[in-house]
């Protein structure tokens, strides 16, 4: 059973015609996605590392900016140039420098704003004595390069504060006491076109390492990176979220290369997104970035089992989904199929046995024929002997005077050539059923077809009181046909003519026409035209037909056997041409034979 | 029932049919995506006339970077097509052309100028336009503009750590020496600040027309009052007798040292390096930077123009410049202006010299500030780097932002509306 589904062939077209568009589909959407999230992850990345870039550098501009103002403000001015007067008398600076009222106000307003961690504020001498310190007033008088700070950057920053003059921000480094790395921020203090010395904030890492934590956007698995390279190897700022600082460098070694690579690019001002393995060894997707305001390396990343988990989930929906759908359309395909097989093979016995059965009836009518031919050839015989035998009776009853049997010969005459009429027509018939008519082609002259057919007919016609008009055209001279057929044609037209006429004309008319062709053969049209009891629409459609009369009725009254037209009809089709009829009943008809002048086609 | 061949190829036809109505269909959703008609860029430099020399050059690293973006595919699957414009080292012409570059080439950017002159003249027609103009070359600083990229360094990142550095190394009495236009002057108004709260003496200042070969007056002035160093910012061939006057005159470089703010490697190859040795210049790129990058840049830059031709810090502005155009490009997946001068903020590279870094807030660049000392085969050792790259500082800080603009303005009054002096213009 199962396996006469899968040797159906509508089984297999169905599969093919549906279900591999439909798998095809369904491959090119899940690439289609698999593309546009591979992207969304990237570009989320990126927008992650360049709003972290964003933060950092913006609070390190707003820390310059912080010190370029203090550097400005008024209260700081007039206190270095106080400490510094102090200075020229060889005195030790008050460390009540900033206790004004102003001042604190400003300095407690730097010093509490949140996410600023400021440790101390500095004021030195042009030529680098301690003037001021709001954390450590024991340092205050001090020359800047012996004191606890003489070992880090603050040296260099304020060199380059009093001869550069602008404000600069040293690395983050670790500074003796203190528990985070600090960083300096040293500002020239201007005043009109002198300089009176530098001011210097320091403060630790505590903000940066909160926007470089801050896990927003990187769900389980993410985090994000920054750092220096020192000798090719990762030195990071900020504590990682998988592992210590130690343990990281310890492992530096075993290092992906893509991965130190990517980092080491970020540090040298290049970015760029990529797939690489991490410290953990895990597979990770990364965005790296330079940071400009720290001069640090920054490297997003996020797991790619955790960033791709959508594809995965979204690919095994998508293959539950294409087996079911390939279930269901094998499904259909096999109930289709059986269908259409059943079907298929229902219809191909129909039609042999609707073969079988059109030979056999073809062969029936055959055997009819033959048959009707040879009994109406058998049948001739002796009516021919009973006509010829009452002529001689009716002669020698006329000329015996004996009127008596003269009217009834005459009856038996007049039956016997009717039946002979009727034998005649059915011989017809079936010579033309089993295709054993032969046609005797000649040119003959229409005119004298047509005096010969008024001969015949006039009598006849005129028996019912009826008119003959007779019009030949001038033209209409000669015709390749069968003349015999011809003129029984004719006669068939006119008598059945004369039979459903009375007191009216019956009209031949014979024309020669032009056929509207290239070739532009010549036809001669015979109409007859009656002015008799004609034809209701039903009536004519089966005029043509054997064995048929327009009504059954009228056979009764007119007689005949309802072949003529029938013979007539395939008479004329034979020689080329066609017969047409056009009726209305109480008004009379048109019968039109056409008939090509030259002859039937070969 | 098997099929039919008549009907077979009708399927087939119809197949193919639907397949070509399928991908008229792709071809006309996606069309935006599937254009690839080239993204024009405008290339503003004199190629005739006294700047013709120096801003060759330039164009030629422009040419170079464009040329290897579409050798490597071009931006977003489109090519650059350079459209190169000659402003003749005339002023009116610039502003015409670039006016025409913005309103009727329609590209997407331009890169060009290289006096002050130039840039402050098509200034106001970029703002105009809405056009977006990448400017390659060292400036005086106080300016800034929405539309203008400014890829040259500021004076903190150029002049000012110069004349530190001679603090340091040289000396407090300073010989100021210019051509006669706007970044001269400028130039010598932030060095005159500085050197003052240095507690510097300027022991001269004096300016030479445009173009000048009459040098004897200055080199008088300069053996009179005996410096301890000259601070330069003479542009074009001037420089030419100017240091052949000095050599002549005895004033050497061991004792009193030229620092020069416009002359590059590409300068040195038409002057005489041998009556230049022991001087100085402050650029962030020099030719004999040691690195990889800088390495193949240079390779190529004399694949393409020749073997016996320098590179210098304009020419590799240029090129680098192109580079951060086509980064913003393609993360703004779009060349329209107004999108590349969003994503063109905090663009960053690692150019031949360096990192560089385009500033969000002034559109000016990070780039590494670099001292160097001529020898005697034009090129340049470096003797002092910045090592990180500075932040760009249009505005220096000895001076209000008002005031510098004020200046300005003064300057321009003081000219009759030019951005040179007319008066002195041969």
């Amino acid at each position: 059973m199962i396996k006469d589904i899968f040797s159906h062939k509508y089984f297999w077209a169905i599969i093919l015609s549906a279900a591999f568009p439909l798998l095809l589909t369904t491959y090119i959407a899940v690439q289609i996605a698999e593309n546009a999230l591979q992207k969304q992850v990237a570009d989320n990345l990126s927008l992650i590392a360049n709003n972290k870039i964003a933060d950092i550098d913006n609070f390190i501009q707003r820390a310059r900016e912080d010190a370029g103002l203090l550097g400005k403000a008024p209260f700081i001015i007039t206190a270095v140039q106080e400490a510094g007067e102090a200075v020229k008398r060889h005195e030790k600076p008050p460390a009540s420098l900033l206790s004004g009222s102003q001042a604190q106000y400003f300095i407690r307003y730097f010093f509490s704003r949140s996410g600023y961690s400021y440790k101390d504020l500095i004021l030195l001498s042009p030529k680098g004595e301690v003037l001021f310190s709001l954390k450590r007033p024991q340092i205050i008088g001090e020359p800047l390069n012996q004191s606890f700070l003489k070992d880090t950057q603050a040296l260099k920053l304020f060199s380059n504060a009093t001869t550069l003059l602008e404000t600069q921000i040293s690395d983050f480094e670790a500074v003796k006491g203190a528990e985070n790395p600090e960083a300096f921020i040293a500002t020239p203090i201007l005043n009109g076109q002198s300089l009176l010395g530098v001011l210097v904030l320091q403060m630790d890492n505590q903000a940066i390492t909160k926007v470089v934590s801050d896990l927003e956007g990187l769900g389980a698995t993410g985090e994000t990176l920054v750092g220096n390279v020192i000798n090719h190897r990762i030195s990071p700022e900020v504590s990682l979220r998988f592992a210590s600082i130690s343990d990281f460098l310890g492992q530096s070694q075993t290092l992906d290369p893509t991965f130190l690579q990517s980092f080491i690019k970020a540090s040298k001002g290049e970015k760029g997104t990529g797939l690489m393995k991490d410290y953990r060894g895990k597979e990770v997707i990364s965005t790296w970035r330079y940071v400009p305001s720290l001069g640090w390396a920054m490297l997003v990343k996020l797991d790619v089992e955790e960033a791709y988990s959508p594809i995965e989930r979204m690919k095994k929906n998508m293959i539950v989904l294409g087996v079911l759908a390939l279930g269901l359309v094998m499904t259909i395909a096999a109930l289709v199929s059986r269908r259409l097989e059943k079907a298929e093979n229902d219809l191909n016995r129909a039609l042999s046995d609707l073969r079988i059965a059109m030979i056999a009836a073809e062969e029936a009518s055959k055997t009819k024929s033959e048959f009707l031919a040879n009994m109406s050839h058998e049948l001739r015989t002796p009516l021919n002997a009973i006509i010829g035998y009452t002529e001689l009776l009716q002669e020698d009853a006329e000329d015996r005077q004996l009127t008596d049997f003269g009217e009834d010969l005459t009856k038996i005459h007049i039956s016997a050539t009717h039946l002979l009429g009727l034998i005649n027509e059915i011989l017809d018939l079936s010579k033309i059923e089993s295709g054993k008519i032969e046609l005797c082609l000649e040119d003959v002259d229409i005119q004298s077809i047509i005096r010969s057919i008024q001969n015949l007919i006039t009598p006849v016609i005129q028996k019912n009181d009826n008119q003959f008009v007779l019009e030949c055209a001038p033209e209409a001279k000669m015709i390749h046909t069968d003349v015999t057929r011809l003129t029984q044609c004719l006669l068939n037209l006119l008598s059945n003519a004369a039979k459903f006429t009375k007191n009216g004309s019956i009209t031949l008319r014979v024309t020669e026409e032009t056929e509207i062709t290239k070739k532009g053969e010549p036809w001669i049209t015979f109409i007859v035209t009656d002015t008799g009891i004609g034809m209701t629409r039903p009536q004519i459609k089966k005029l043509f037909q054997p064995f048929s009369q327009a009504d059954a009725s009228l056979t009764r009254k007119y007689g005949g056997t309802g072949l003529g037209l029938y013979i007539s009809k395939r008479f004329c089709e034979m020689l080329g041409g066609s017969i047409t009829v056009v009726s209305e009943p109480e008004k009379g008809s048109t019968f039109t034979i056409y008939l090509p002048a030259k002859g039937p086609p070969m | 029932m098997p099929l039919h061949p008549s009907k077979l190829i009708t399927t087939v036809i119809f197949s193919l049919v639907l397949l070509a109505a399928g991908l008229m269909l792709y071809v006309w959703l996606f069309k935006e995506q599937l254009t690839s008609t080239p993204i024009k860029v405008g290339i503003l430099h004199s190629l005739s006339g006294t700047m013709a020399i120096s801003e060759k050059g330039v164009v030629e690293g422009e040419l170079l970077a464009i040329a290897e973006i579409n050798a490597a595919g071009g931006i977003l699957g489109r090519m650059i097509e350079p459209v190169i414009v000659d402003g003749q080292s005339h002023l009116a012409t610039f502003a015409r052309l670039a006016k025409k570059l913005i309103t009727e080439d329609k590209v997407s950017v331009v890169f060009g100028c290289w006096t002050s002159s130039c840039r402050k003249t098509v200034k106001p027609i970029f703002e105009k336009y809405d056009g977006l103009l990448f400017y390659p070359v060292q400036y005086e600083g106080l300016e800034q503009s929405p539309n203008i990229v400014y890829l040259g360094l500021a004076p903190n990142q150029q002049i000012i750590p110069a004349v530190k550095w001679l603090v340091d190394h040289v000396g407090k009495r300073f010989f100021l020496v210019g051509s006669d236009y706007v970044f001269p002057h400028a130039a010598n108004e932030i060095i005159k600040s500085q050197i003052q709260l240095l507690g510097g003496e300027i022991v001269g200042e004096e300016y030479l027309a445009v173009g000048t070969k009459d040098v004897a007056p200055v080199i008088s002035k300069i053996l009179s009052v005996k410096p301890d160093a000259i601070l330069n910012t003479i542009n074009g061939d001037t420089n030419l007798p100017f240091f052949r006057g000095l050599l002549q005159s005895k004033i050497s470089p061991d004792k009193t040292p030229v620092m020069s703010f416009s002359i590059a490697e590409r300068e040195l190859a038409h002057l005489k390096p041998k009556d230049m040795v022991g001087n100085y210049a402050s650029w962030s790129y020099f030719q004999s930077i040691d690195s990889p990058e800088n390495k193949a840049f240079v390779s190529n830059y004399r694949k393409k123009y020749g073997q016996g031709r320098v590179t210098d810090d304009p020419i590799e502005t240029g090129y680098f410049g192109i580079y951060l155009w086509a980064q913003a490009v393609k993360d703004a997946n779009s060349d329209k202006i107004e999108h590349v001068k969003r994503t063109i903020k905090r663009q960053s590279l690692n150019a031949p010299e360096g990192i560089v870094y385009i500033n969000p807030e002034n559109l000016h660049t990070w780039r590494i500030a670099r001292i160097g000392k001529i020898q005697s085969n034009g090129q340049f050792t470096i003797v002092w780097s910045s090592v990180k790259p500075v932040q760009p500082i249009p505005f220096p800080a000895s001076r209000a932002e008002e005031e510098w603009t004020r200046f300005l303005q003064e300057l321009f009054q003081k000219w009759k509306g030019h951005w040179e002096n007319q008066g002195t213009l041969p």
